[in-house]
């Protein structure tokens, strides 16, 4: 009974491999995590599949595989909902966003999002204001070591609009792929406009 | 069962496992002897092919983001390892990894993971030497090869590949830290019989390590019941941890399914060992508590703050009070006030507010207590206050890191 169900599980993540990224392209505006946040980068992006975990808010890209770099995005998430989704077996306690948080609590909730998922070494490097959507968001710089791979830079903005939160961050392997993908997400930031 | 159970320490009982029905293997501390004398090279191909199937991972842990630089903390867990010993041990090579959760573990080609999840735990020297003890027991009882060889004598791939994912699930399982993978679970999944850490393995083998740490640890004079207390507040943590959820601990150990002893059956057993050896044992126990704190002043900061934004907040509060136990400090107050924070539940806002305030009335007050207690000051409407706080913060810590945030709130 066993070896069949095994069967069954490794033919599934096969079938869960095959679903393909889709194109996005280069100078034209795409409406990114939701039906809210629209940006328009400079190159082509490849989109992600949907993955488990991931809320309906959230939307990640990459250039040259999501080991080495990404670009992502929160879409307006509502007061109330998590960054991540909230596994309920779990022990650690995913933060739930609340529109009235101040600039602290917001880097927290971003810092706990990748804390509650194992990760020990996470470093704040520079916290500063910063324009995103007309307005004064804010911008963190860090990086991190996850528990199975290269140490990653990353940089994000974040701003409450109408008591939603939008995010654009940038990730990439420290050693290269972070440095040369910033000029175009400071591109795809400025870019950005609700829809 | 318990009264089995201590005939069976006193060596009078003869098979207490076929008199009581006692599911846990019992071994007799005193009759262990180390297999691995200093200087060790591996005997055969198997304990080669071993060796070699691990170089790689510790070459990459030398050059991990993860591994913790700090050489004064290195030097007193390696004179733990050699007092517990007893000669000075050339071959362990021990490294200090960073990773929250509660874990040690143990190669048999000398390298030792001590992760700085079980630094944050302890709570003097006698209960990191139990720990220690016991990866040492599987090391100088040579487990690792027996346990190579009992999963290759079951061939089938499909057995290989279960036990690998089964071990390194079961250290998750039992030290409630799911997620992203480590160093030890890495080790595991390429080759479950190279990694013992304190949750893997079979159960005899845990037994006979429990037994071998735990006389080395009486053998130079460390209380010997330091071992079941470092399960009994591993076990209260869960508890803790699993009540703020509304979930009733389970001791996932308990499967028939899991490789190590149940965690409350292996706490007794740890205890009643304990209390046989101190009854052969007339020296002076102690516990090297001083010591201890001495050691871990310096990291005490970063240890707590890996435990609290991990946001399990039953197990973070249980810590926090238990070390409060010795006395608030400032740090204590502040690190209570963040986990209300990352809780943000009903009434958590006012709880964080009065653990800042706690902490800033406090002399040895951390530059963080500062800016939470002045953001908590804002958000409650006391603005002026919370300006003053915010630059207290920033005369404290002037290249704070999120200077510029906060500057930027102050000219608001």
């Amino acid at each position: 009974m066993k070896l069949p169900f095994a069967l069954i599980l490794v033919a599934l993540s096969l079938t869960g491999c095959m679903v393909s990224y889709t194109l996005v392209p280069a100078a034209e505006e795409s409406l990114v995590g939701g039906d809210e946040l629209v940006v328009k980068p400079a190159i082509a992006w490849n989109a992600l599949p949907v993955n488990y975990g991931q809320t309906k808010w959230d939307e990640t890209w990459t250039r040259n595989g999501p080991l080495l770099d990404t670009v992502s995005f929160v879409g307006g998430l509502p007061d109330g909902q998590t960054l991540l989704k909230q596994k309920k077996k779990d022990d650690q306690k995913v933060p739930v966003f609340k529109a009235d948080m101040t600039p602290q609590d917001l880097v927290s909730m971003m810092e706990a999002s990748y804390r509650v998922r194992g990760i020990t070494v996470f470093e704040i490097e520079s916290v500063d204001p910063a324009d995103f959507l007309g307005g004064k968001g804010l911008k963190v710089h860090y990086k991190y070591a996850p528990n199975d791979g290269m140490a990653k830079k990353g940089v994000a903005v974040a701003r409450i609009v109408d008591e939603k939160l939008y995010v654009i961050k940038l990730e990439g392997v420290s050693s290269h792929y972070f440095d040369a993908s910033t000029p175009e997400f400071d591109q795809i930031v400025a870019s950005a406009r609700l829809k | 069962m318990r009264g089995s159970r201590r005939q069976f320490m006193l060596g009078v009982g003869g098979c207490a496992a076929c008199m009581s029905g006692l599911t846990n293997a019992r071994v007799l501390p005193t009759d262990l002897e180390a297999l691995i004398p200093a200087g060790y090279k591996p005997a055969d191909a198997d304990e080669r092919g071993i060796w070699q199937s691990i170089e790689q991972i510790e070459e990459s842990i030398q050059t991990s983001p993860q591994l913790l630089q700090a050489p004064a903390m290195h030097a007193y867990i390696r004179s733990i390892i050699e007092r517990l010993v007893g000669r000075p041990t050339p071959d362990l090579r021990l490294y200090l990894m960073r990773n929250s959760s509660f874990n040690a573990s143990m190669f048999p080609s000398g390298m030792m993971i001590v992760h700085t999840g079980l630094m944050a735990r302890v709570r003097n020297e006698a209960q990191l030497a139990a720990v220690l003890g016991h990866e040492a027991g599987h090391y100088f009882r040579k487990h690792s090869i027996d346990q190579y060889r009992s999963i290759r004598g079951k061939a089938a791939a499909m057995a290989w590949l279960s036990t690998a994912t089964s071990v390194g699930g079961g250290a998750y399982a039992a030290a409630g830290y799911g997620g992203a993978g480590n160093w030890i679970y890495a080790a595991s999944a390429i080759n479950a019989a190279v990694t013992m850490s304190v949750f893997q393995f079979s159960r005899t083998h845990e037994a006979e390590a429990d037994a071998y740490g735990i006389s080395l640890m009486s053998r130079c004079g460390y209380s010997p019941y330091a071992a079941s207390q470092v399960w009994n507040q591993l076990i209260e943590e869960r508890k803790a941890s699993a009540a703020y959820r509304d979930k009733r601990y389970k001791d996932r150990s308990k499967s028939v399914l899991s490789t190590h002893p149940p965690t409350e059956d292996r706490m007794q057993d740890l205890a009643d060992t304990a209390e046989f050896l101190s009854a052969r044992n007339e020296q002076a126990v102690f516990d090297g508590r001083a010591e201890w704190l001495a050691a871990v002043e310096p990291h005490r900061a970063m240890l707590l703050d890996e435990q609290v934004r991990v946001n399990d907040p039953g197990a973070s509060l249980y810590l926090i009070e238990s070390l409060a136990q010795d006395g608030w400090t400032g740090l204590l107050r502040y690190n209570e006030g963040e986990i209300y924070r990352l809780r943000g539940e009903a009434g958590d806002q006012e709880k964080a507010a009065a653990a800042y305030a706690a902490a800033a009335a406090m002399p040895d007050a951390p530059p963080e207590a500062w800016r939470s207690h002045g953001y908590a000051l804002l958000k409650a409407g006391k603005a002026e206050d919370g300006r003053v706080a915010l630059n207290r913060y920033l005369e404290m810590n002037p290249s704070a890191k999120d200077a510029g945030l906060v500057r930027f709130t102050l000219a608001q």
